[in-house]
């Protein structure tokens, strides 16, 4: 043992407490390391020492300031070990770098919540579109009216909050907020017949243009 | 950890599709399906495994447990199901618990441990009383999900709170609300008194179901096709395969219900190969109401009701004169009518109830879509206090023989008016046990206990000291105690009459 702390004295002091088998304090180690043949070491010594002690990683700190061995190193969760790191560097960390952290931290359980909740939207999304489709063969199957074929896509996307613009077929005004010529440009006011409708999304918080109605002179 | 810092986990067990959501939103539990739900669905696989949700579904109808929540609400502790060894009665709490377990499985998968380190807050029909609601708790501990009565939150509570959470605005006065939970197997309704900073005590002054919703509306509405159809001259008993044509039928009436309640009118396409010919009714908006009408008016007969009992927690006024209370005074005073359950989807609904309240009272639904109403409601129910002062939420027990004998005297959610006192316009209205009710001793030294389910003790007090541990003298003649549904309570025993109340119940004039 005192050749061990004569060469690295921090090895000899973990030696101590994981042979002591239970907490010890720092006066026991102190004792067990005399009682082993290490020559006396000053205050200075031993505070270097004992800060080594605290932090390694099969250390951990009992009431009392007993140090005890752990076979498996103690992992606390993130965000209390990130709030130690912050303990142990005082005032030398930015504050806002802290709280992006400790954001990120509190996020992390969530992740594969979020992760579900954005592939269900996919899948909502999907589910709309599969239903359209399976709608319009059955109906073509069953031999629908045309009136009903279109009236049935429209209910269909209505349900996902798309508003049609036009409908095919139908001769209106051009209009370049609404209208996508088909071929060359078409100004404003000309007469144009509907080749296929376009469609806004519209929520109480949101009205996006998804397509304009196609036309043509 | 203490409960307050523990996860908070929202389970929502319907009668048809089962949810769960966290503090931040519903978790999509659906597997194999683009559903963000389960299927309240369980039954017996060939091998005699138990199968829960989606798997369930492609299981012969012998082999299914179909809305298995309605074994608790009918009070059935056994279903019949075809298992590789016959037809057996199983516990119909063992297949709960099966479908709860594989609930908590799959909100695991997605991030959200249903363990121990978490908390559940399991939803239950208003209607439950306290047996209904521990069978549903035994179900839920025996799935080990970490649930316990204190955290078994009303639906219709929940739908509010969901509502609640999203509120940016507090005016500070009290709020009084009418929950409308219209989910496919009952009609969930409740009356809230909302008060304190932010709006985060939540009184139930009322809360009832009946067994009447979607499922139903989706047979009338078959019914009256079959009637078109019969206009168009198509005969469905004289279809060839006539089970096959009514399948058809109620598939094509829910999926018109739905469609119907952004558009005036649908067409329904009749496919040859089930009805022997190519045909096109249109079905109206109109005619659906007409179908849905005599079940909105058992509704809203159901929201009388609700109010009915919510004044008499409140008023001084006598039963008598609040059964005779006509529908326009009831419906006086209500802030906001929140509508929960896919069936608020139907324009219909929204319509009747705002015919039926002033045209001062909102009528909006608990939260987009309506479905996620409760659930999210109850991952977030943690941040509120809730009271139910219609079916309390504690035990009060009258033990004698140094506790080796006891009576409950009260049992927690147990409604403290019945609706046929209110229906025979009684005045004094009341819960009350006697002596010979409890069948007690002719004499001796008793003690009352309260065992609270809160999650608090229980504030009492009666004859100026606490209901808890209050001495008894006990008598088969003279007991009797009452709990008043404004919170008063009586207690009459050998020694004399002792008036008390409840505390933490508030005093609904007091502000």
């Amino acid at each position: 043992m005192a050749a061990l702390f004569a060469t690295d004295p921090s090895a000899a002091v973990l030696r101590v407490v994981r042979e002591a088998g239970t907490a010890v304090s720092a006066t026991e180690i102190k004792q067990a390391l005399r009682a082993a043949g290490v020559s006396a070491f000053d205050k200075r010594t031993w505070n270097r020492l004992q800060k080594k002690l605290r932090v390694h990683d099969h250390i951990i700190v009992e009431p009392g300031y007993r140090y005890m061995w752990v076979a498996e190193p103690v992992v606390p969760p993130a965000a209390d070990a990130f709030e130690q790191i912050v303990r142990s560097v005082g005032g030398r960390i930015k504050r806002a770098h802290a709280e992006v952290i400790r954001q990120a931290l509190a996020d992390a359980p969530y992740m594969s919540e979020i992760a579900a909740r954005q592939r269900q939207a996919v899948l909502d999304g999907v589910r709309a579109l599969a239903e359209l489709a399976s709608e319009v063969e059955e109906l073509t199957v069953n031999q629908a009216s045309t009136r009903a074929m279109i009236h049935r896509v429209r209910s269909r996307v209505k349900l996902a909050g798309l508003e049609p613009i036009e409908r095919a077929g139908d001769s209106t005004v051009f209009d370049r907020k609404r209208h996508e010529p088909i071929g060359p440009s078409i100004d404003d006011g000309a007469h144009v017949i509907v080749v296929r409708p376009g469609y806004r999304w519209k929520t109480p918080h949101d009205d996006v243009l998804v397509s304009r109605a196609c036309v043509q002179e | 950890m203490c409960a307050a810092r523990r996860p908070t986990v929202g389970l929502d067990f319907g009668t048809s599709t089962t949810l769960v959501a966290s503090t931040r939103g519903l978790i999509p539990i659906g597997n194999d399906t683009t559903f963000p739900w389960m299927p309240s669905l369980v039954g017996y696989a060939d091998d005699g495994t138990v199968v829960a949700g989606e798997n369930a579904q492609h299981l012969p109808d012998g082999q299914l447990a179909r809305s298995i929540k309605r074994s608790i609400t009918e009070g059935r502790d056994f279903v019949r199901i075809d298992v590789p060894t016959g037809a057996k009665d199983i516990r119909t709490d063992a297949l709960i618990t099966e479908l709860l377990r594989e609930a908590g499985r799959r909100g695991a998968r997605r991030g959200r441990d249903i363990g121990v380190g978490s908390l559940v807050r399991l939803g239950c029909p208003a209607m439950w009383d306290g047996r209904q609601r521990r069978r549903l708790l035994g179900a839920a501990q025996r799935a080990d999900l970490p649930v316990v009565l204190a955290t078994m939150i009303d639906e219709p509570v929940a739908a509010g709170i969901a509502w609640l959470d999203r509120q940016r605005v507090h005016t500070g006065r009290p709020l009084r609300i009418v929950v409308f939970d219209m989910g496919g197997g009952t009609l969930d309704l409740a009356v809230l008194d909302v008060r304190g900073a932010n709006h985060k005590d939540v009184s139930v002054l009322a809360a009832l179901g009946i067994a009447e919703a979607g499922d139903d509306l989706d047979e009338a509405i078959a019914a009256d096709l079959d009637i078109e159809l019969a206009k168009a001259g198509i005969d469905i008993d004289a279809i060839e395969n006539q089970p096959r044509a009514r399948v058809w039928l109620r598939d094509a009436a829910r999926t018109t219900k739905e469609l119907l309640s952004s558009n005036d009118e649908e067409p329904i396409v009749l496919s040859p190969q089930v009805f022997g010919r190519a045909a096109e009714i249109w079905y109206t908006r109109g005619q659906l109401n007409e179908v849905f009408m005599p079940h909105m008016e058992r509704a809203e007969d159901a929201v009388g009701l609700a109010l009915m009992i919510a004044r008499i927690t409140e008023s001084a006024k006598s039963a008598y004169e609040i059964a005779r209370m006509p529908m326009d005074l009831l419906v006086q005073g209500v802030d906001v009518v929140l509508l929960s359950g896919g069936m608020c989807r139907i324009p219909y609904v929204r319509q009747r109830l705002e015919w039926l309240f002033e045209s001062s009272t909102k009528v909006e639904l608990a939260m987009d879509p309506p479905e996620n109403a409760v659930v999210v409601g109850l991952a977030r129910a943690g941040d509120y206090g809730t009271i139910n002062m219609y079916r309390p939420a504690f035990d009060v027990l009258l033990e004698w023989n140094r506790g080796q004998e006891f009576r409950t005297v009260y049992e927690a959610f147990t409604p403290l008016v019945e609706r046929s006192q209110i229906a025979r316009g009684e005045d004094d209205l009341r819960y009350t046990r006697n002596g010979r009710d409890l069948s007690l001793p002719r004499n001796g030294k008793g003690k009352l206990r309260v065992v609270s389910y809160s999650g608090e003790r229980l504030r009492a007090t009666i004859g100026s000291r606490n209901l808890d541990g209050f001495p008894v003298a006990l008598s088969d003649e003279k007991f009797g105690f009452s709990i008043y549904p404004d919170g008063r309570i009586r207690m009459t025993d050998g020694a004399g009459t002792f008036e008390g109340r409840v505390d933490d119940w508030h005093r609904l004039d007091a502000e």
